[in-house]
């Protein structure tokens, strides 16, 4: 039996209770995040900060940095770039009289001025040799510039590089505090330097270099090391002078570095000694023209105990790397938003036990899909997965905009889905499984539901074989015209007749209802009729129908646990005399009728049906047929045929199709007028009963 | 159709039939009827006032609920049948062997004896 459930309003979810791979999934993958095994975690992770930040900006408060920018202007002002040091040294001048609190200078001068007046002097041809003598006599640019750096707080920059390379480096001293930090900082082979002259005349030496990740600069060390030195970054570095101190500290422990500082300044770091830059939007606010510093248009508070940094943003000098905000700024920008988030305290840190915090949010959120999710009714699913989601995006951004914490609730969204997904796609193949498995079994039905029709057509052709055809059997009996027909309502059906000669001059005729319909009902036709027959013909021929009628009871009756019964009626006809005996064993008693006659009724009543009472003596009784009397006998499928009103045929309106019979009319013709009568009464119903008609009429001797 | 029990005194039960009692009407009885006739009642009245319509499958019901009556002794009589029923009763023979009383003093008489 198929049961399908219809209108289920629990979650189509199936619990994993039972099975043991989601969890174990769940672990796993728990185990990677903590080991940081999780590819493209890293990515989604930086995407999810700078969705914060894109979120909510960082308020610039403080402006304690100032850029001086060697712009377009500029460079169509005094040149392309390079610039002669002179001009630069002039600038820094020019910058440094209006005392700054340090000077960074974010560019690097690896080889010396081409355009000191002696070099330019030997590319003259035929130049005076005293002129040359007189040129080369005069400071060279670098002099000059190391000159001016030499007497402001300037910071000269390396840039790390990733190859051997002759260099010599002027350090800034480091102080150490805890765990040596040199194995987790960022750590280059060698560096690209200004030249020694440059080096040596300025008071802070830092490192340029940051690392993008796909365009986008989200940390930048404030210490790295090139080979064994440690440097601060530009920014640090110009902090130390700003703050006058000597050295600048690195704090770590045995998980890197914690954090570095110069004086009484702390700036907590990753254990890699970089930070997450907190961006806020680029600021116009932030940049001064080097033409107008050159021009002396500027007003000199400006720079007064500022952080002042020199650096280009004139097109094809500097790459522009994005901000966490996906905004493309000069590298310059970065360095002075940084300075802007130390003085406003307002750095980022993503501590050292995020991910465990994290960890903890994605098993939470796990066991939540696994095990909660698939209780849970349809309707209330969604309104919880959206509450989980908000709440944590709510978590994550309050910890990062109050306590400037960054905890990556990406990895936890990507796992829930994850295990979302991977629970519908569970859910959609055993459903698609249960779909087969229900067409199977429908498939099944129909061929086990096919089987048991050809059965059942079987069981039909069986058992209309086994009652005679009237005319076969009387064929050469011209004293009898007797006619018979059965029509099971279903496809077997519990009526019952037969039909044959007794002796030479003797009929037996029965007619049998068993109560009920169907299967049952037609193997207990089956065995009644055969049992009548088969005593009828051994027993003794001067035997008395009602004493035949109560052996054929007696056995009929022996093995009857389900208390079937028949009605039967059941007759003997003698052809000489046209006598008729019989026994009417509860049933519909039978109608006689003659043309021109009102119909009559053989009323007596011999017993209850076969099978009931196993010792119940039934009576015989006579009737004499004349010769144009016909025997009509029938079930209560006639009388009880219903139409679509439910209304019956009745009794009444049988004795008025029989009345109206004709005098040519004979057996076949008076049963096939009310078989019709009957169908036409009927009209579309479903027949409730079995049909069967039994007509007889005695021709006489003659 | 409908059935339900109702103890009379002296350990009379009286079954009230109703509607019609064809194929479908005897499945929804026959489970409550079995049970009802199975009980200790030294006899059962079944009143049928309220059928209207018995079929052979019905005869069977109060055939089978009779025999087992009288395998333990009991009494069991018929009441009030409509006139389709009763002659049903009478035309299957069944009034022969079964005792179908029209008066309930009568039935109550016959199965107090």
């Amino acid at each position: 039996m198929i049961r399908l459930k219809i209108g289920n309003t629990h979650s189509v979810l199936s619990p994993f209770l039972k099975g043991w791979i989601l969890p174990v999934g769940l672990l796993l993958l728990l185990l990677f995040h903590l080991l940081g095994f999780i590819p493209m975690q890293a990515a989604l992770r930086g995407f999810c900060f700078d969705l914060y930040q894109m979120l909510i900006p960082r308020e610039r408060v403080s402006g304690p940095a100032i850029i001086v920018d060697i712009d377009e202007a500029s460079l169509k002002q005094f040149g392309q770039w390079p610039w002669p040091r002179s001009r630069l040294a002039e600038l820094i001048e020019r910058v440094g009289e209006a005392n700054p609190a340090a000077i960074g200078i974010d560019i690097i001068m690896p080889e010396p001025d081409r355009v000191s007046p002696c070099s330019v002097g030997t590319l003259i041809p035929g130049i005076r040799e005293g002129l040359l003598e007189e040129l080369c006599s005069l400071p060279s640019n670098d002099e000059r510039l190391a000159q001016v750096l030499q007497r402001y707080p300037t910071v000269l920059g390396v840039a790390g590089i990733d190859e051997r390379h002759p260099f010599s480096l002027v350090a800034t001293p480091v102080q150490i505090r805890g765990e040596d930090p040199l194995p987790s900082v960022r750590r280059y082979q060698g560096a690209l330097t200004s030249i020694d002259m440059l080096q040596n005349a300025v008071a802070g030496h830092s490192i340029l270099s940051a690392d993008i990740e796909r365009g986008v600069v989200r940390r930048v060390p404030m210490v790295a090391a090139v080979g064994n030195q440690m440097l601060p970054s530009l920014s640090l570095e110009m902090l130390r002078l700003a703050i006058g101190a000597p050295v600048f500290s690195v704090t770590a422990d045995n998980n890197g570095v914690i954090g570095v500082g110069v004086g009484e300044l702390d700036i907590p770091t990753q254990a890699d000694g970089s930070i997450w830059v907190h961006y806020s939007e680029h600021d116009p606010a932030r940049f001064v023209s080097a033409t107008r510093v050159l021009e002396g248009d500027f007003d000199p508070s400006l720079f007064e105990r500022k952080l002042v940094l020199i650096g280009f943003t004139g097109l094809g000098l500097v790459d522009f790397p994005s901000t966490a905000l996906g905004e493309r700024v000069p590298g310059v920008e970065i360095h002075a938003q940084v300075l802007e988030t130390v003085f406003d305290a307002s750095t980022l840190l993503r501590p050292q036990w995020a991910p465990l915090v994290e960890g903890g949010l994605m098993l939470i959120l796990g066991i939540t899909v696994i095990y909660l999710l698939p209780r849970l009714r349809m309707w209330f699913q969604l309104p919880l997965v959206v509450l989980l989601v908000c709440l944590l995006a709510a978590a994550g951004l309050v910890l990062y905009s109050r306590y400037q914490v960054l905890i990556d609730i990406a990895s936890p969204y990507l796992l829930f889905a994850v295990l979302y997904v991977a629970l519908l796609a569970d859910a959609m193949m055993r459903g698609e499984g249960k779909i087969e498995g229900l067409e199977e079994d429908l498939r099944e039905q129909r061929e086990a539901a096919l089987r048991i029709q050809g059965e059942m057509e079987a069981a039909k052709r069986f058992q209309m074989s086994i009652v005679p055809d009237p005319g076969q059997v009387f064929r050469a009996e011209p004293r009898l015209d007797l006619a018979a027909m059965m029509e099971p309502a279903k496809m077997v059906g519990g009526d019952l007749y037969d039909c044959f000669m007794l002796d030479a001059n003797r009929v037996f005729f029965i007619i049998g209802d068993v109560c009920g319909k169907g299967v049952h009902a037609a193997l207990f036709m089956v065995i009644s009729k055969t049992l009548c027959k088969s005593i009828a013909l051994r027993s003794d021929p001067d035997i008395e129908l009602g004493e035949l009628v109560s052996q054929a009871n007696r056995e009929i009756a022996r093995d009857n646990p389900e208390l079937l019964f028949v009605t039967a009626f059941i007759g003997i006809l003698d052809l000489r005399s046209g006598e008729l005996i019989y026994v009417n064993a509860g049933h519909e008693p039978p109608l006689l009728v003659a043309p021109g006659c009102r119909v009559g009724t053989l009323i007596h009543s011999s017993g209850p049906p076969i099978a009931i009472m196993d010792d119940y003596r039934y009576e015989t009784f006579h009737h004499r047929l004349s010769t144009d009397e016909f025997l009509c006998i029938f079930t209560d499928g006639i009388t009880e045929a219903a139409d679509l009103d439910q209304a019956l045929f009745g009794r009444d309106r049988l004795e008025r199709v029989v009345e109206s019979l004709g005098e040519e009319q004979d057996s076949s013709g008076l049963m096939q007028k009310v078989e019709q009568e009957v169908r036409s009464f009927m009209g579309d119903a479903d027949p409730a009963d079995d049909l069967t008609i039994m007509v007889i009429r005695w021709h006489g001797v003659g | 159709m409908n059935i339900d029990g109702e103890e009379l005194e002296s350990g009379v039960l009286k079954i009230n039939l109703s509607g019609r009692m064809d194929i479908e009407g005897v499945q929804q009885i026959e489970a409550r009827f079995g049970e009802l006739t199975g009980g200790e009642h030294s006899g059962v009245i079944v009143d049928m006032a309220e059928v209207p319509y018995m079929s052979s499958i019905g005869i069977r019901s109060l055939l089978i609920n009779a025999k087992a009556v009288s395998r333990r002794g009991g009494k069991y009589v018929v009441l009030n049948p409509q006139p389709d029923v009763k002659s049903v009763l009478e035309i299957s023979g069944i009034d022969k062997i079964m005792d179908v009383c029209m008066d309930y003093g009568l039935a109550l008489g016959k199965v107090s004896q």
